[in-house]
């Protein structure tokens, strides 16, 4: 019955934006998600962050693009059932192509909520699904690769 | 190209308005952690105020001293029932036949998480892309927090994370990915 645990939730999912984006330990996706894991995050190719190899596909394409990954958690992360929505802040230095954009040297921040799901019948309960959102915009224009006309206009 | 994933619909059951919208406005001081009457106010707020336009709510739902916090939004909609006034007009104005559903992922102490899709049609200027025509459908997650301010619960606070880049791609202000 841990899946429907709010402390071991709140830890697995602190392990995922701690261990694997922080310090790069691929094989923590293994040990935090269920094997038919799914994602959806506006934007990303149908699939692409799919299953355990799909969050590792995100770390690594992530880590080849910037250096010095900090990603933390607000406090007021709230669990209910088999469910946690966090509040995350992202610091980091753009030092490889990130979504296209060749590297600026750039130190930037932007935040999103993720809202996730755990598996209930899974060993210890694992995460099986996720909702992402973020500020791909806030972040493209601290890179300055937002088209100026667009730049000028949104905040 | 990556195909764009469409709008997929949360787990938890999508609704608009199933519970009786006739139900008191605001709550006993001591309510405001009941997550029922917490997810009449936030029904309120995304049906009420933004599909309907009934501009009158926010300030029967809303705290004087309420906070949003919306990345790619101009300071003076985040602040105060006046700000959501209008952020709802704007959003309106832009997109006459807005519409959004959603799915309450969890309500619990104060705090209720919703997940929605927006749709419109844009007829009016919107991020300084003037208007297209053009159908949209977008999505974002929202936190609200009720805290027992002013006469009863009311929403005192609200996070946002929303597609804004899929919006300006849909709007061919942005290429696509």
């Amino acid at each position: 019955m841990s899946y429907v645990k709010s402390e071991h939730n709140r830890a697995l999912v602190n392990r995922f934006h701690l261990e694997l984006f922080d310090q790069g330990d691929l094989t923590v996706a293994d040990d935090t998600f269920s094997d038919d894991f799914v994602a959806h995050a506006p934007g990303a190719p149908v699939g692409w962050l799919d299953g355990v190899e799909g969050v590792k596909r995100a770390a690594t394409a992530l880590r080849a693009g910037c250096t010095d990954i900090r990603v933390l958690d607000r406090e007021d992360t709230t669990t209910k059932g088999g469910k946690v929505a966090v509040r995350w802040v992202m610091t980091a230095t753009h030092t490889g192509d990130l979504f296209g954009v060749p590297p600026t040297g750039r130190r930037f921040t932007i935040t999103g909520i993720n809202v996730f799901r755990m598996d209930p019948n899974g060993p210890g309960g694992k995460i099986a699904e996720l909702w992402v959102q973020w500020d791909r915009v806030g972040l493209m224009q601290q890179l300055g690769a937002v088209p100026e006309l667009v730049a000028a206009a949104i905040m | 190209m990556p195909v764009r994933r469409p709008p997929i619909p949360p787990t938890a059951i999508t609704r608009r308005s199933t519970l009786e919208l006739s139900s008191p406005l605001t709550h006993a001081d001591s309510d405001y952690l009941n997550s029922e009457l917490n997810e009449v106010l936030v029904d309120r707020f995304r049906t009420g105020i933004f599909d309907e336009g009934d501009l009158d709510l926010a300030d029967e739902i809303l705290s004087r001293d309420f906070t949003a916090h919306i990345p790619g939004f101009p300071a003076e909609w985040l602040k105060g029932p006046e700000g959501i006034k209008q952020m709802a007009t704007a959003m309106r104005d832009a997109f006459p036949d807005v519409g959004f559903s959603y799915g309450v992922i969890f309500a619990r102490g104060g705090k209720v998480v919703l997940q929605w899709t927006m749709t419109g049609t844009h007829r009016g200027e919107i991020f300084g892309v003037a208007p297209t025509g053009k159908f949209v459908s977008f999505t974002g997650t929202d936190i609200f927090l009720v805290s027992p301010t002013g006469p009863g619960g009311r929403i005192a606070e609200m996070w946002t994370s929303w597609d804004q880049w899929g919006l300006l791609q849909q709007l061919d202000a942005l290429p696509p990915s």
